[in-house]
C-alpha cells in the first residue's frame, strides 16, 4: 500500500517534468542554423515527451536531410491541412520518395506566401504535371509494386500502404485501369481502411 | 516504527508532488508562450530553408529512357575500368614478384643484375636496404615505380640517362649476361 503510493508519488512527479517544449525550441535552432541532424534529434525526444507537433518537425528535418522515404512514415502521423509550410514539406518528400500522385494532390492544395514560396509551389507543379503527363507504363506501375513489397516484408507498413496507393492511383490514370484491383487488396492487408485514412 | 517512517516519507512524497503540480497549474502562462515560441521558431526556420526541388528531377521509374541509359552505361564503363585496374595491378604484382626472386637469385648472369639494383636502388634510398624497397614497390602493386625500379640500372636507364643512372648502368647493369646495350633503357627489354 505505502510502496505503491511511493511509487505513484514519484510518477505524477516525474510526469510533471517539464522538456516537450525546450526540446522543440532547441530543435527549432538548431534547424534555423542547418543543423538537421541536431533538430531531428531534439524533434523526437520532444515526440517522446509528449508534443503531438514535433512528429512533423521531425519529418521536416528528414526531408532536408534528404531521407524523404523516412520523412514520408513520418509524416503519416498527422494528417495533412493544418499548416501549409509543413504541407510543402510533405509534399517535397511525396516528391522525392517518388510518390508523384501524392505530391500533386498536396501541391495542388498549396498556398504559400511570398515571392520565393510561391514560384517555389509553382515549380513542383510544373515539374509533377509534367512527369504526370504521359499515361503510366506498367513498367512503372509494376516498380511501385515491387517497392511495396519490399517495405512491407521489412515491416514497413505506412511506406509500403504509400507506395501501394501510388500504383493504385497511377493505375488508375490507365484506361486498362492496371493494377488498381491489386493494390486494393494488397492495401485491405496491410491496414484496412487506410486507403482513404492516410492519402493526402 | 518503520512503518510509521514509511507513512511519514510518504505523506511527503505526496506533498512534494502536490507542490509541484500546483506550481505547474501557475505556470501555464510561462509554457504556452515558449511552446507558441518553438513553433514560430520553426516556422520561419522551414520558411528560411524552404528549397525548390533540383530542376527535373521527377522521373517516373521503371521507364527505360535516355538518362536511365547513361546512367547504366556509366555505370558498366567504370565497373569494365575497374577490371582493368585489377587486371593491370595483378600483373603487375606478378612480374614484381619474379622480379625479386630475379634479384635474389646468386648465379653469374644475375650478379651484374645485382650491381645495377644497387646503383638504381640508391637513386631511391641510398642504403643497402634500397633493393628491397624495390620490391616492397611491386609488392605493393605500383605498376610504374614496381617495374622500373626493379630494372637493371634501372633508375638510371628509366630516367633517360641521368648521370647518377648512367654510372650505375656501366658499373653494374650494363653486364653482358643482360645484354642490354649501353645507354638504351635497361629494363626496356623487361617490360611487359
Amino acid at each position: 500500500m505505502i510502496a505503491t503510493g511511493l511509487s505513484l508519488a514519484l510518477a505524477v512527479a516525474i510526469s510533471a517534468a517539464p522538456g516537450a517544449d525546450e526540446h522543440l525550441l532547441a530543435g527549432a535552432r538548431a534547424f534555423r542554423d542547418g543543423h538537421f541532424d541536431a533538430a531531428l534529434v531534439e524533434f523526437r525526444v520532444a515526440e517522446r515527451l509528449g508534443a503531438s507537433d514535433a512528429g512533423a518537425y521531425a519529418a521536416a528535418s528528414l526531408v532536408q536531410l534528404g531521407r524523404p522515404e523516412e520523412a514520408v512514415e513520418a509524416f503519416a502521423s498527422s494528417p495533412p491541412g493544418d499548416d501549409d509550410l509543413l504541407d510543402w514539406y510533405r509534399a517535397l518528400a511525396c516528391y522525392e520518395a517518388r510518390l508523384y500522385t501524392s505530391a500533386s494532390r498536396l501541391a495542388a492544395k498549396l498556398q504559400l506566401s511570398g515571392p520565393k514560396a510561391a514560384a517555389a509551389v509553382e515549380k513542383l507543379r510544373a515539374d509533377l504535371a509534367r512527369v504526370l503527363a504521359p499515361e503510366p507504363q506498367q513498367a512503372s506501375i509494376d516498380w511501385y509494386f515491387a517497392r511495396c513489397d519490399d517495405l512491407r516484408q521489412r515491416g514497413r507498413g505506412a511506406l509500403a500502404a504509400a507506395y501501394c496507393r501510388e500504383a493504385a492511383d497511377l493505375g488508375e490514370r490507365r484506361t486498362d485501369r492496371y493494377g488498381v484491383a491489386r493494390a486494393s487488396a494488397v492495401l485491405t492487408r496491410l491496414d484496412p481502411g487506410a486507403r482513404h485514412e492516410v492519402k493526402p | 516504527m518503520k512503518t510509521r517512517m514509511l507513512r511519514a516519507g510518504a505523506l511527503a512524497a505526496f506533498m512534494w508532488a502536490g507542490v509541484g503540480r500546483a506550481d505547474d497549474a501557475q505556470q501555464p502562462p510561462a509554457t504556452a508562450p515558449q511552446h507558441d515560441a518553438a513553433h514560430a521558431a520553426m516556422h520561419d526556420a522551414m520558411q528560411q530553408h524552404m528549397a525548390t526541388p533540383p530542376a527535373d528531377m521527377a522521373q517516373m521509374p521503371g521507364m527505360r529512357n535516355r538518362a536511365a541509359g547513361d546512367a547504366a552505361g556509366a555505370q558498366e564503363h567504370a565497373r569494365e575500368m575497374q577490371q582493368l585496374r585489377d587486371q593491370a595491378r595483378e600483373r603487375a604484382m606478378k612480374h614484381g614478384a619474379q622480379d625479386a626472386a630475379m634479384a635474389r637469385g646468386d648465379d653469374a648472369a644475375h650478379a651484374a643484375m645485382h650491381g645495377g639494383m644497387h646503383q638504381g636502388a640508391g637513386m631511391m634510398g641510398g642504403d643497402s636496404s634500397s633493393q628491397q624497397q624495390g620490391a616492397g614497390m611491386m609488392r605493393n602493386g605500383d605498376m610504374h615505380g614496381g617495374s622500373g625500379g626493379m630494372m637493371p640500372a634501372g633508375g638510371g636507364g628509366m630516367m633517360g640517362g641521368s648521370q647518377t643512372g648512367a654510372s650505375g648502368g656501366t658499373t653494374g647493369g650494363t653486364g653482358p649476361s643482360t645484354g642490354t646495350p649501353p645507354g638504351a633503357p635497361a629494363g626496356a627489354p623487361m617490360m611487359k
